[in-house]
């Protein structure tokens, strides 16, 4: 038998009444008494599909409409139109038995009581989602060794840093094993040596309850290190769904190619060969379409003095520059 | 039974909280016999020159003023500190969070937490109220307890609806940080008798912010000076209250969600 998908999106649109007034004063005192509005259109007919245990990539720029759409498929939002079904519900009827198997996590805000240690919230946590005493210890003791919260779950919540706070507050959305779990920049203003804590920890959480992952990050790395799909939106459309891999050929049809060469001269010659990237004195990057690649560097290797030459794919950032671009243009 | 135990689980982690401020507890127990001690020095001067204002005796009045005392503890225990939360997490946006609970969220939003400490409050009010009566020498029998803690309940049902149906307001304009005003300007009408007032401001304190009702009353059935029956009477119209002000609330919440438009 076929799985079912865990998170299904047909044709979803959210569109918002969003009060619109002129500068000064008299402006404002108008607007007072009758109001301007104006229809934001912040997500237009999206579709797409996540199977159980699928961790997906959910990119686009700011005001793309990813977070609304995610607060959409959490029950924040109603929306204008369309459908969704997450683990079969309707999100936003919100119904108890829903919400029980759900999580989502925003990088910018926080679930935590501020002035208590982060264990008193999580044991409000477990009453909330009525954790059974054994499973909860179970849990918690996991999350303590993976995410190394042993010394912060005493303390009270506003003396941690913000990457601690991240942890516990990761932590606390996962306590009741959520099989669906979306992620709004986890990774926000955490250093480098947290985010990989925090991408290995999601890692684990979906290699071990199958849990479905959706996740947007600004940072690509979390991207690359977690997803092999990715779902990409502008201006609320969906202009991607694929293999992460994918993307770059699709958007992206060119290689990178590094080349030292002996000398500047040579070096000015090389920039012949194609589009130049960047230059560092005699270090020269070329930009070449995916199938004239072998070719010019065969010529290269043969023309030139090569001191080292690697070919490599452009970096995802630029690839994702590149999407958003083609679209405005 | 369920939601019994959430109860317990909000209240056990919020007094952990304030246990961290205990200085607080004795502030507060000053605070409010201070401002007890100045009511009743200018009203005694007041009944230096009557022995009753409008059918009340300075000991009945001073009853009045023990549930207002009461009634002000019981809003700052357990009503206030939560929609003064609900206000702010409607502007910084984190009642998604209460929302995302698979929990009735008029119960998360608005029984959260409790300020243990203004129990100081009720504490003082008990006192004084207990000293009154004793003054009066009136025995309080089962019938007055029982009809004094219905109308006291009612009257908490009415605040609670009250400012729950003021709060909801901010679905829609989100900034309303003069709500509280509102609350206590009137509020504090009723620490006198109603009677006191003119005819049309009782009317608006009776009926349109029912200040009379949950003051006055109670104070009347602690006295012995209320037909049993109305209890009942009170108990209806604080469960009517409770209705509105959930209906209301459940409408603001689908305007918030997008439900509504």
């Amino acid at each position: 038998m076929a799985e079912q998908p865990h998170v299904l999106v047909r044709d979803l649109v959210k569109t918002y009444r969003v009060h619109e007034r002129e500068a000064g004063a008299g402006a404002s005192f108008r607007s007072l008494f009758k109001r301007k509005y104006k229809e934001v259109e912040a997500v237009k007919g999206v579709s797409f599909q996540l199977m159980p245990g699928e961790v997906v990539g959910f990119l686009g720029p700011n005001g793309a409409g990813k977070t609304t759409t995610l607060k959409m498929l959490s029950g924040l939002l109603y929306p204008t139109s369309g459908e969704a079904r997450v683990l079969g519900f309707e999100p936003w009827k919100r119904e108890a038995a829903y919400l029980r198997q759900l999580s989502y996590v925003l990088g910018n805000r926080s679930q935590l009581a501020w002035d208590i240690p982060a264990m008193d919230s999580y044991l409000v946590n477990q009453a909330i989602y009525e954790i059974p005493e054994k499973q909860f210890r179970e849990t918690l003791d996991e999350l303590v060794a993976l995410l190394d919260l042993e010394k912060l779950l005493k303390k009270p919540v506003r003396g941690l840093s913000l990457g601690e706070r991240m942890k516990c507050e990761l932590a606390a959305s996962l306590l009741h094993r959520p099989q669906v779990l979306f992620l709004d920049e986890p990774t926000l203003g955490v250093d480098v040596t947290m985010q990989n804590r925090i991408r290995q920890f999601v890692a684990e959480h979906n290699r071990r309850y199958n849990a479905t992952v959706l996740l947007t990050s600004h940072y690509m790395a979390d991207v690359t290190a977690l997803c092999k799909r990715v779902i990409v939106i502008h201006h609320g459309k969906l202009l991607y769904d694929g293999d992460l891999a994918a993307l770059s050929e699709k958007f992206a049809p060119f290689k990178q190619v590094r080349l030292d060469l002996q000398d500047m001269a040579s070096a000015e010659r090389a920039k012949e060969f194609g589009e130049v990237h960047s230059q560092e004195g005699t270090k020269v990057t070329l930009r070449l379409p995916r199938e004239k690649t072998s070719s010019v560097v065969a010529r290269l290797l043969a023309e030139l003095p090569v001191i080292d030459l690697t070919v490599e794919d452009p970096a995802i950032e630029e690839v994702i520059d590149q999407v958003f671009q083609g679209v405005e243009a | 039974m369920r939601y019994l135990r959430l109860l317990g689980a909000f209240y056990r982690t919020s007094i952990q909280t304030d246990m961290e401020y205990r200085a607080d507890f004795f502030t507060r127990i000053i605070a409010s016999l201070l401002g007890l001690l100045t009511t009743i020095g200018s009203l005694s001067v007041a009944f230096t020159y009557t022995t009753n204002i409008k059918g009340w005796s300075f000991s009945h009045v001073m009853v009045l003023l023990a549930v207002y005392y009461l009634m002000d503890g019981l809003i700052e225990t357990f009503i206030a500190p939560n929609m003064r939360n609900i206000m702010a997490q409607v502007r910084e946006g984190t009642l998604d969070f209460v929302l995302l609970k698979p929990v009735v969220p008029q119960f998360m939003a608005t029984l959260r937490t409790i300020n243990i400490w203004r129990i100081a409050n009720i504490l003082v009010a008990l006192g004084l109220a207990g000293y009154s009566i004793s003054r009066l020498s009136l025995s309080v029998g089962l019938s007055e307890a029982s009809s004094f803690a219905i109308t006291l309940l009612a009257g908490t049902a009415v605040v609670y609806s009250f400012w729950l149906f003021l709060v909801t307001l901010t679905f829609w304009f989100v900034r309303l940080d003069n709500i509280e005003q509102v609350i206590w300007q009137a509020f504090e009408a009723g620490r006198y008798p109603i009677e006191i007032y003119p005819y049309w401001l009782r009317g608006a304190l009776t009926y349109v912010i029912p200040v009379a009702f949950i003051i006055t009353v109670p104070a009347k059935a602690l006295t012995g000076q209320l037909a049993f029956s109305y209890s009942f009477v009170a108990l209806g119209m604080g469960c009517l209250s409770i209705l509105l002000s959930s209906a209301f609330w459940r409408y603001g919440l689908r305007f918030y969600t997008g439900a509504s438009s």
